[in-house]
Order: C-alpha cells, then structure tokens, then sequence
C-alpha cells in the first residue's frame, strides 16, 4: 500500500529531469570528486571500485549507497596527480570493464558451443 | 560418509522417524521374537517403551478426540440432565378461585361455597423428546437444518424439544393443602394425556449425538461443507460459532479449614458449601468459626460457633448439636473428639462446651435458634418448628434434606468441628484453597443445565398463570397455547449469543461464558475449545490463584496463558486431560454396603478413634466407616478396572487422616495413566501395543476402552493422583537403580503434560519457559488454513496463507492436531546474523527474491453482509428495504463512493475490483411520502460500501433469505497480502519480529553452496532470550532436510544435541550448523561462519496495510469539533498529556498553540467589552449588538476572540447554571461587580 515501487529502483525520474549520471569536484580536496550515479546499486558501484582500484592513477575509490531505498550510488574518487581527472579515470574503468565483459561473454558462448559440439549426441533434450 | 550410510536407519529408528519406519521395527520384532519361541507369550518379554506409548496415545485420540469434553458434557445435559430437571419440577396445581365479578351468580357459588371439596386441576411434565436439527422457514415449512446452511444464512442451529404432558383433574377436600407437592389428592376423576407438546428450541452442538453430522465420514462432511477436521463441540447461533468456556470453581460438600490474620475476630473458620448430588439449587455454606483467645465481653475465646442459613446471628456449636438432639456433653464430645483421652482437645473444646451451659435440652436450643431466625413475633412451637425446618433443610443439605437424618448431621458437624480442633492445635495444616484436586470445572452441560432450569420454571409459571386464568374464566384450558415456546428458545439463544449466562434481567450475569469460535487458524480453534476460565475479580493482586500448582501437572498446560491481567486465571487443558461427566453415587453406596462398610447410622461414636477404623466419604458426604480400608481400596481399584465401577469415580485413600474418599461428581479433570502391577511392571504389554497398532494378524484391534476394560490405563484425577507414585516412563521401573520400588503407574507421555498450542512448539524444553507461554499466544496469531472449507465460509474476517507446509521439526502430539494437515506457516532457511544492520531490534531482513517466487503470500477474506430489513414505518412489505442500485434522481442521501460497480440487483459481480468507499450492497429505503414535504426523492439510500483504507476483489456473493423471510445478502472480498517492510513475522519460539528490509537475492549473502537465506535475524535475539530450541530447531531441520524425512523435536525425548550434530556433520557439514558466507555486495567471504538452516516461520495477522494511517484534516467529532479518534474513522493522532509535556520542556508555546488549538477546535466568538459576555455578531451586515439588559442601548464596543470549541461548550454549560464567564480582553482597574 504504502511501499516504493518497484521500478523506482531502475527507472530514471524524467519528470524531475533525473540524470543518470552527474560529477561535482571536491571543493576541499585537489584531483578528487563524487559521481552520483542514479538507479544503480552494489553491483556496478563495486565493480567500478574494484576497477579503479586496479588503477595506479588512483589513490582512492569508494562508494555508498545511502540506504536501501535509495538508488543511487556516490561514487568518490581521488587520482595521483593533477594531470588525470577523476573523469578519465572512471573512463578507463568503464572501458576496462566493458572489454572484460565482452571477453567474459566470448570465452563462455566459445566454451558452450564447443561442450555442444562435443556432446552432440546426448543434447537431443535440451536443444 | 562410507559409514554413514548404514547410520541412517539407525538414526531413524532413535530419533522416531516417519510412522511406518517405527512399525517396520516393531515388526521385525515381533518376527524375531516369535521366530525364536514360536510362542506368543513371549512378545511380552520384550519391554513396553515410551515410542510404544504413542500406540495408545493415537488410541485414545482416535476414540476421543480433542474436544471429548465439550462433546460429552453436552451429550450428559441433552441426555440426562433435561429430564432430570423436567422430572424434578413439581407438579402444577391449580383450583378455580370465585371470581366476583358483575354478573356473578349468587346461588352458584353459595351451591359451591356449600359442598366440602373443591376441583384441582394438575400439570405434570413426563417424557422429553429431542428431535433432529430444524429450521422453520417464513412460510411455515420446517426443513432439516445442517450446521452449514446456519453458519450461512445467521440462522441458530438447533433442535426442538417436545414433553409428554398428563393433565389431571382432582375433587379433594376444601381444606387440602394443594400447595404441597406430597399432599394426596387422590384418584383423578378425569385425565388428559398430551404427546410430544413443543416446548422451545434447544441450541445443539456440533458434533454431538444429536447433530446431523455425527455419523457422517469425510466425503458425506465435504459434500454438507463442513471442514473435514472440523472437530464441534460448538453452536452455531445466529450464523456465528459460540463456545462455552468452561469455568472453574470451589468443588461442593468439602470441609475447608482456613487460617485467619489477626483483624479477623476469628483465628480459624470451616466453610463447608452444600450441594445436594445432581441439584442445580444454589449452595448453602456452612461456616464454623473460632474465636480469638481474648476477645471483649463474654467472649473469652476459642469457642466455636458456627453461621447457619436465615439465622441472623452466629450460633454456638454445641447449642446445634443440642438441637439435633445430642444433649449430653458426653455424647457432643463423642462425636467430636472421638478420642476421649486426648486431654490437649478436650481442653481446647471445653469453651464451646462452657459457652452452652444454659442450653441443656433440645427445644430450648431449637428455640435459642429459632429467635434468631427471620420470622417474629411467633409463638415458641412456631419458632422451634421453624429452627427444626432449617437444620433439616437448610443446614448441611448433602448429608439429606429428610427427615430423621439428624444422626448423619451430627456426625458430619462432629467431623467439621474435630477438623478445625486439629487444625488449631497444629496436627493439620490449612487447606489450600488453589489445589486442583478441589477444583472443578463447569462445561457446557452444568452451565445449560443451569440456564434450563431457571427458563423451564419460568415456564411452568407462565402455564400455571395460564390454567389458573383458564379455569377461573371458565375457558377450556389448552396446554399448547399454555406453553410459551420462546422462553427456552430465547433464553438459552440469548445466553449463547451474549455471553452473558443467566436470566436477561438478572442481576449479575457471568459475562463472557459463551464466546464466538477464534478461526484465525486451526490450533487457535482447538485451543478456544480446551479454554477454561476462573471467575475472578482479575483486578485482585492475589498471585496465588495465578501461579501453576503442583496439582496442574498433565491437567492444565503449563504454558499456554495469556499475558497481563488473566494471566493464570485462564488456562487450557493438557492434551489428555479428561472431564468428568458426573456418574450416579447409588451404585457407589451399594458396592461400599457389599463391601461391609458400617452405616453411620449403626455405630457407635467411640468406634471413630479406634486405629484400625477408617472414614469413607463419597462426594464430601460422609457415609460410614470401614475397618479395612486397604481391602476396600484394592477391591474398588479392581472393580473400576474392569468397569464394574465407571471409569471416572475416583477413590483417595487419606492414610494420615484415616479416611476414604470417593468422588462421583462432573467437572473433576483426570487423565490416564499406565496402570502398574505389585511386580514394577507395566499392565500393558507389548502385544497389546501390536494389537493396537493392528499388527497382529488375527487378533482384532484393541481401542482405548478395550485397555481400559483391561485396567492397562486408568482415569486418576487431581485428588487421587495424590495417593499414587508415578514413573515418568517406562525405563524408570525396569533399571536397576529405580528411585522408587513402589510405583503404582506410569506416564503415558510426559510430554501430554502440554496443551494444543505448546504441543506445537519443537523443543520446548529447551526454551526458557515465558518463550514457550509467549509462542503459545503467538501461534493463536499465525496465518494458517483454518479450515478445509475455507472457500465456502463466509467469515467475517480471515487469513489464508498461501502454499502452507508442514513442518521440517514436528513433536508426536501435532499428528492429533492435524498441524500437518492445516499447517500455519513455511519451513525457511534462517540465517542468524548481522548484514547491513537492517534486523535491529527484533527486525528481520528477507529475501524480496523469494517473496516474488510466492514466500508467505497470504489471502485476506473479509464479508459485508447486509438484509432488507422491514421499514420502520408501515407493516407492510411495500415499505422494506429493496437491493437494488440507487439513482441519484430518486435517492437522498447518496454516499460519495462509487455506484457503477453495482449490477442491477444491487449487488457487485463476484471479480470485480474495488477499493475504498466502493458501494458493495446497493439498498434504498422508501421514504414516507405523507410526512417529507413534496420532493423528487422518493427512497433513501442505505447501501453498504467498503472499509475506506481496504481494497479487493469480489471473492464470492451469497443471496438467500432470512428466517424471516427477508432477502439477505453476504459479499466476500479477497486481497493478497505479499509480504512486505512492517509486516510481522515469528518462530515457533517466541521470537517474533517485522521485516526491516527486503533484498532481492544479488543483495542477499549466500553459503559456499550458494544457498540464500530467507530470513536474517540479529544474533541479539538469541543470548538474552535463551530460546535454545530455536537453534536446536534449526540444527535438526538441516539435517533433516538433506535426509529427506521429519525431524521429530518431541519434548521429554532421548533426542540430544549431541545426536543431531553426529547426524549433520556425517554429512559433511560444520556439526554445529555454521557455515562460510559470503558478502552478497561484493562476493567476499566473511570473517565469521554463520549459523544458518530451515526454521520453521509463521506469518502473524498483524499487517502494516492493516495499520497505516496518517491524517491532515478529516473529520470531526460533532459535539466538541475535535478530531475523531481511530484508524477506522480517518481519525487523527492524539497529542497526549506526556507528549504535552516534552513540548513544555522546549518552551515550544507556539508550537503547542498549533497542535492543541489550531490543529483542533479552533472557534471564534465576539464578546462584548462592557459586560464581557458573548455578543450578537452579524459579520454580513456588520452589525453586533450585546442583549445584556445592562448593555442593550448603550454606547459599546466588541472585540473578537478565538478560544476552544470545547471551551465555548463550557461556557455555555455554566451559563445554563446561572454561573456568568466574563471575558475582559483589557485590564480593569475595579475588581467588583460595577460596570
């Protein structure tokens, strides 16, 4: 009766002109800043942490989710050195990311065809 | 894992296991056994065990069933007790009486007047009859009712009653006594027989000889629409289920001796309350005081006197025995001392005896008590006529209300007065007035008798009133006009409907003796129908009577109570408590005569004191004495078990105070036990366990009265359970090292110690004991199916849950509760730990994943009914109420909700959505032409829509008609309920909570294996609560679950944790049920394993849909404009005194302005500034004026103020009391009344 919907958690809010993504520099400290990211939960926020982690660039990546019922993810990162903004760092993270997935997807659908092919004969009842 | 595939069986056989793995054991027994000897005989070699005992338990449910008692109690008052109350109503009597009326004949009552006899006319009630269940419709036609049908159409289901009447007409002398019952009229000069007069409708139970449904098997019950596990023992009146609670009391004819504190006059009293056998007269007590050692005036102390019924003052208890006709102080001391050379109570009696002295014959003490009687101004054989009728009637009437019983009174008032001898001097102790064994428990039966009785005399009045007219007038007297049938059909319908037990107008009705059925799920249902209730002022602060007595072991449950101010004043009977029914004490009297016990009347009083003699009481009376009270006890003993002497009598051999006593009476609760030999063994033996289980090829299957004819088990009630030494199981007598050599019985099962909700909880000894009481409150709440038919009832409000289970841990006793059947909740795997911190203070995290694949969905049923009523106005049926959809062309008063979904009968389509304020009946009244003034409007609206905060579908639409004939209509809406943030949840432990946080299963931790918990609880729950069997619930639900097979978690079983953690870690797992987790954010694994397994979980009925509530503005209470109150009503939430006072605290005075005034009953009124009363404001025209004569015409000014409504309410009040409230709004230099 009174619970959230349910696509509130994917849905961007276009009426109140919702951005799915916004960045706003640390005023305090140098090379940093926050990425909201709206709909988004633990599992893209902690894949770009991990990721950015992975970067010598970077002296810092965290993120919170503020609570539960709230969808949106504040990214903070914090690079070496002035020369490489934390937009560019996300960047290659995301690019990263995208050719590790698209590996991931490669080696899987490679492997199930060849189990396929290999095991032919028995596949009659799946196929 | 090699050797644990042969551990399996063994396991199963330990732990129980399912039912037949159990009998393929005892097979191959029995096989290897017989194989051996080839003789029968030998089976019985093998030892009884406790698994064994669970062969008769099934025996005894299987016969009985849960609600044997209320079933039974209701056979005894439908069978029995009526015709006993027709039979002990007293004739009618009636003679003509001269009428002088205008017209009256001279001469025929001077002829009358002349001859020396009179006519009398006489009533006697014979035969009752009871037929089937029937209704009678509007029309006239009576048809067979099923409970179903009433249950439907709020109809009673009950059954008519029929008496034979003889009617007799008598000539006696003039100067005969008519009045007197016993007065011999002689040889009726004519007689008239009436057959099968209808005397009203009798409210039948379900269930009971004389429901329809007693002989039915579970096809015919589905077919009538009956729950095929429904088990009665309730009524059906005006469509709602009605169960008498049973009540607990004082038992009757019992000698108490208590001790009195210091600001009583007396240091020691006896109550004795007399109650003749099978009579529903009110009790008469006896009270035998003694006084303080000095005391003021004469009384010098310790004298006894005594209260006697109608005499005003105490009597000396010595002046009664006088009075009886014991005149001698030697004989009074005979009967009371017994033992003449016990000089310490000869000393302690002498007072009493002192006090007497004047008193020395007979009619002088009858005359001593008669001047203390009511009457006055009588003469001396008056007064002692009338102090003889009292101690003959009045006084001890269970020792008889005949004549020439005074010996048997004297020796009762002896043995009264020796007891609180005894007691002062210190040989006995006080009674205690909370043991159970002097308790007794009034079911349906008692209580219907009771409520018969009264409407049955008011009956007879009414016929008697009828005859006396009939004869006067000279009409022809027609006893089916004479009986008024409504009183007994009213009478008993409206103490079932109410609640309310006694006559409408009395005084002082027992509240809350019937109440409607609890259907919330099927244990609930059981668990109202094993209730019972002490009538006690629960404001009193006494502990006593609330705490559990020694006395309530396997009678009532030791945890299921409620919490607060009926706690231990309400309790429910254990799973084999049995009630008495009541049996006849002649044959009781007969067999102690065969037997040679010596009748009172026969001895002489020095007999009592001699060792070897004992006194033997049946019900409280005391009716002889017998010099070998072991023979006698051992005799009776065998006779009641092989049912010469019924079942339920009971027999107490007191060896201290040298006494037996019998007991006969209902209401006593009792339970079976294992009868035990002289040899410490077991009467039963293990063939007659495969007879029971049917095993055994050729011999026919035993049944629980087979093993009681066989005196294997036996009924011991509270009392008597007192003179027996029970083994807890049957190990105890065969080892070596045996606490006692002497046992007499044996348990069947400790854990029948339990009732229906606490047989329900796994392990309960392993819980600390308030989580077991709380849980037995809790599974009341729990979502379940509460009847097979659920689809077909239409219930007022119910909760169904979806796709129940049974649970993975179930005790023994839940087979007989059809837990299985009907379960009330879902086996989910718990994980105990902390995750992201939302299960804090008894919250629960769960899975959203699984609440989307359907986890503790739920139905939630509710039913508007509604009937075309007859108008007020106008008899006629033109003017009823009409279903139909109202216009607002032709409709006053039409509701703001929404009409379209009404089909043209006025009624919704069952599938229809709808939510609040939805019109669901569409009725119209017509409006009274003659008296509205000309409109278009010619009905009214009267329609019946939706609870505001509720929405559904339309489940199901019922049209029938009323036994008045009225068009009645009954709508069922359905809403599924998904679990939800706020709903509330709980183990079977007492543990409840709400759910914090839902997280869909990427969110979740999982286990190495991958599996995701259901439910998260903190840890936090655990340590202070020590609900162990949670853990231990969860420990043997794993194991159970990879086994593939019922966990059995009985309580009082050789089950340990130790066993079950072998089991799990055979398995290969952690063997106390810990495991890795991982972190479902991230995938990391945790530090800390967690424990993690099923646990069963029940969904309680508190819902938060069912709870929301918020409110800006809405309605307001008419009389003081301040908000309503109550989620119901839109209603808005109270600012109370305390919540006042945090805002004081802040200095917040704006704020408070706002909440208290402006939120509330704002109100604007003008006053006038001279004399500071409320002025005439016109704000249209603006003109005020002030109409105090001292104002009117003069020169003025108003002011404008805002105050309370409530305020204004007040003022208004004492203006009507001659009291002025001036309002000045600016400061006055005098302060008198000049202005």
């Amino acid at each position: 009766m009174n619970a959230p919907e349910r696509a509130l958690s994917f849905l961007l809010d276009e009426d109140n002109a919702e951005q799915k993504i916004t960045y706003a520099a640390d005023t305090k400290v140098s090379n940093a800043g926050t990425f909201t990211i709206n709909k988004e939960d633990h599992t893209v926020a902690n894949l770009f942490r991990m990721q950015l982690l992975r970067d010598p660039n970077v002296r810092f990546a965290g993120y919170i989710h503020p609570h539960p019922l709230i969808h949106r993810i504040d990214l903070k990162i914090q690079t070496t050195s002035s020369t490489v903004p934390p937009v560019d760092c996300l960047t290659a993270a995301i690019e990263d990311l995208a050719g590790e997935t698209d590996h991931l997807i490669e080696q899987t659908t490679n492997a199930i065809s060849k189990w396929k092919k290999e095991n032919q004969a028995g596949m009659g009842q799946f196929q | 894992m090699a050797d644990y595939g042969v551990e399996v069986p063994m396991d199963y056989q330990q732990n129980g296991g399912a039912e037949d793995e159990v009998m393929y054991n005892e097979e191959q027994q029995y096989n290897d056994y017989g194989a051996e000897e080839g003789n029968a005989m030998d089976i019985d070699d093998v030892p009884v065990t406790q698994e064994d005992a669970w062969a008769v338990i099934s025996a005894y449910f299987e016969e009985k069933g849960l609600v044997r008692q209320q079933l039974d109690s209701f056979d005894e008052f439908i069978q029995n007790t009526m015709q006993e109350l027709v039979d002990d109503s007293s004739d009618i009597r009636v003679s003509p009486e001269l009428q002088h009326l205008v017209g009256y004949d001279e001469e025929l009552a001077e002829e009358e007047n002349g001859t020396l006899t009179k006519k009398v006319f006489e009533i006697h009630f014979g035969q009752v009859y009871l037929s089937k269940p029937t209704a009678v419709e509007k029309d006239g036609t009576v048809t067979n009712i099923f409970p179903h049908e009433a249950r439907l159409r709020n109809m009673t289901y009950s059954a008519p009653l029929y008496v034979d009447v003889t009617m007799n007409e008598y000539r006696v002398r003039k100067d005969a006594n008519i009045t007197d019952p016993n007065e011999d009229l002689g040889k009726a000069i004519s007689t008239e027989e009436a057959r099968k007069e209808f005397l009203g409708y009798v409210p039948i139970m379900l269930r009971s000889l004389f429901c329809v449904l007693g002989d039915k098997d579970d096809a015919q019950l589905s077919d009538l629409g009956e729950c095929i596990y429904d088990q009665g023992g309730y009524f059906v009146i005006n469509g709602s289920e009605k169960v008498i609670i049973a009540q607990e009391r004082m038992s009757n004819n019992h000698v108490y001796a208590f001790k009195k504190k210091q600001p009583s006059k007396f240091s020691w009293v006896i109550e004795t309350r007399s109650q003749v056998e099978n009579s529903t007269r009110p009790t008469s007590t006896l009270y035998l005081q003694m006084y303080h050692k000095g005391g003021k005036g004469a009384i010098e102390g310790n004298q006894i006197r005594s209260t006697l019924p109608y005499i005003r003052t105490d009597i000396p208890v010595v002046v009664i025995f006088r009075a009886l006709g014991y005149v001698a102080d030697r004989d009074i001391i005979e009967h009371v001392v017994y033992d003449l050379t016990d000089g310490e109570m000869m000393d302690l009696f002498r007072p009493s005896l002192e006090e007497a002295f004047v008193i020395q014959r007979q009619d002088v003490a009858l005359d001593f008590i008669g001047r203390r009687g009511s009457a006055k101004d009588v003469t001396k054989d008056d007064r002692i006529r009338y102090a003889s009728g009292i101690l003959q009637k009045e006084v001890l009437p269970h020792v008889g209300t005949e004549e020439n019983c005074e010996t048997r009174k004297g020796f009762f008032l002896g043995y009264a007065v020796h007891k609180l001898l005894m007691c002062k001097l210190g040989r006995a102790d006080e009674d205690d007035r909370d043991h159970f064994g002097k308790k007794r428990l009034d079911l349906a039966g008692p209580l219907l008798g009771g409520l018969f009785r009264v409407l049955f005399s008011k009956l007879t009045k009414d016929v008697r009133k009828h005859l006396q007219r009939c004869l006067d007038e000279g009409k022809h007297f027609n006893i089916g006009a004479a009986i008024k049938s409504n009183h007994i059909t009213d009478g008993l319908k409206y103490s079932l409907a109410t609640g309310n037990w006694g006559d409408k107008g009395a005084a002082a009705p027992k509240a809350g003796v019937s109440q409607v059925l609890n259907r919330l799920t099927y244990a609930s249902a059981l668990s109202h129908l094993r209730r019972c209730n002490t009538p006690l002022a629960r404001t009193g602060k006494q502990a006593k009577p609330r705490q559990l007595h020694n006395t309530h072991w396997g009678m009532v449950c030791p945890a299921e109570t409620p919490e607060g101010q009926a706690v231990g004043l309400v309790k429910n009977l254990a799973l084999m408590a049995y009630i008495t029914t009541g049996t006849a004490q002649a044959p009781i009297l007969e067999f102690l005569e065969e037997f040679s016990t010596e009748n009172l009347t026969d001895i002489l009083p020095s007999v009592i004191a001699e060792p070897t003699t004992c006194k033997i009481f049946v019900n409280g009376n005391w009716v002889g004495i017998h010099r070998d009270p072991k023979l006698l006890v051992d005799t009776f003993r065998s006779l009641r078990r092989v049912i010469d002497i019924d079942a339920e009598v009971s027999i107490v051999r007191d060896i201290p105070e040298a006494e037996v006593r019998i007991y006969t009476d209902a209401g006593r609760i009792c339970r079976p036990l294992f009868v035990v030999n002289e040899n410490q063994e077991l009467a039963i033996k293990k063939h007659h366990i495969l007879q029971l289980q049917g095993v055994l090829e050729g011999e026919k299957k035993l049944t629980w009265t087979d093993l009681l004819m066989e005196g294997l088990v036996e009924y011991i009630d509270t009392e008597e359970e007192e003179t027996t030494m029970i083994a807890m199981e049957p190990k105890d007598l065969d080892s070596g090292d045996s606490y006692s050599s002497t046992y007499t019985h044996c348990e069947i099962h400790p854990s029948m110690i339990l009732g229906i909700c606490a047989s329900i909880i796994p392990f309960p000894d392993h819980n600390q004991s308030p989580r077991n009481t709380y849980q037995s409150a809790m599974g009341k709440q729990a979502m379940g199916i509460y009847a097979s038919n659920y689809q077909v009832r239409m219930d007022t409000m119910a909760h169904v849950l979806h796709y129940p289970q049974k649970p993975l841990c179930t005790t023994r006793a839940m087979e007989f509760l059809h837990f299985r059947e009907l379960p009330s909740g879902v086996n989910c795997v718990v994980a105990i730990m902390i995750y992201t911190g939302y299960n804090q203070e008894d919250s629960l995290i769960m899975n959203q994943s699984a609440i989307d694949r359907g986890l503790f969905r739920s139905s939630y049923y509710r039913c508007y009914n509604d009937q075309e009523k007859a108008s007020s106005v106008g008899a006629m049926n033109l003017m009823a109420e009409t279903f139909e959809k109202p216009t607002h062309d032709s409709c006053r008063g039409m509701k703001h909700g929404e009409y379209n979904k009404l089909d043209d009968d006025g009624l919704v389509q069952p599938g229809t959505r709808v939510s609040g304020d939805d019109v669901l009946i569409g009725k119209t009244a017509p409006l009274d032409a003659a008296a509205g003034m000309a409109s278009r409007f010619t009905k009214r609206d009267c329609s019946t829509s939706m609870k505001a905060n509720e929405n559904g579908i339309v489940d199901n639409v019922m049209v029938s008609t009323t036994k008045e004939g009225y068009r009645f209509t009954k709508v069922r809406i359905r809403n599924v309920r998904v679990p939800q943030v706020g709903d509330k949840f709980a183990s079977r432990h007492g543990q409840k909570g709400t759910i914090g946080m839902t997280y869909r299963q990427e969110d979740m931790p999982f286990t190495a294996e991958g599996v995701v918990p259901d439910i998260i609880v903190n840890p936090h729950a655990i340590p202070s609560r020590m609900t162990i069997a949670q853990l231990i619930e969860c420990l043997l639900g794993k194991v159970v679950v990879f086994q593939g097979c019922e966990g059995d978690a009985t309580p009082f079983t050789d089950v340990t944790v130790e066993d079950i953690s072998k089991r799990l870690h055979a398995m290969g797992y952690q063997k106390h049920g810990n495991e890795a987790i991982y972190q479902g954010h991230t995938g990391r694994p945790l530090n800390a394993r967690v424990f993690i397994g099923p646990t069963f979980y029940q969904r309680l009925k508190h819902l938060v849909d069912d709870k929301i509530h918020s409110r800006a503005r809405g309605p307001v209470a008419m009389l003081t404009r301040q908000p309503l109150e109550g989620r119901a009503r839109d209603g808005g939430l109270r600012m109370g005194e305390m919540e006042r006072d945090c805002l004081i605290t802040h200095g917040c005075a704006n704020f408070m302005r706002d909440r208290f005034f402006c939120n509330s009953d704002q109100y604007r009124i003008h006053i006038c500034e001279r004399c500071g009363l409320t002025a005439q404001a016109n704000l249209k025209k603006m003109t005020y004026e002030c109409r105090t004569p001292m104002c009117v015409g003069r020169a003025n000014s108003f002011c404008q103020i805002e105050i309370p409504y409530a305020c204004k309410l007040l003022f208004q009040e004492l203006h009507s009391m001659c009291i002025s409230t001036r309002i000045y709004t600016d400061v006055r230099k005098t302060r008198d009344n000049s202005y």
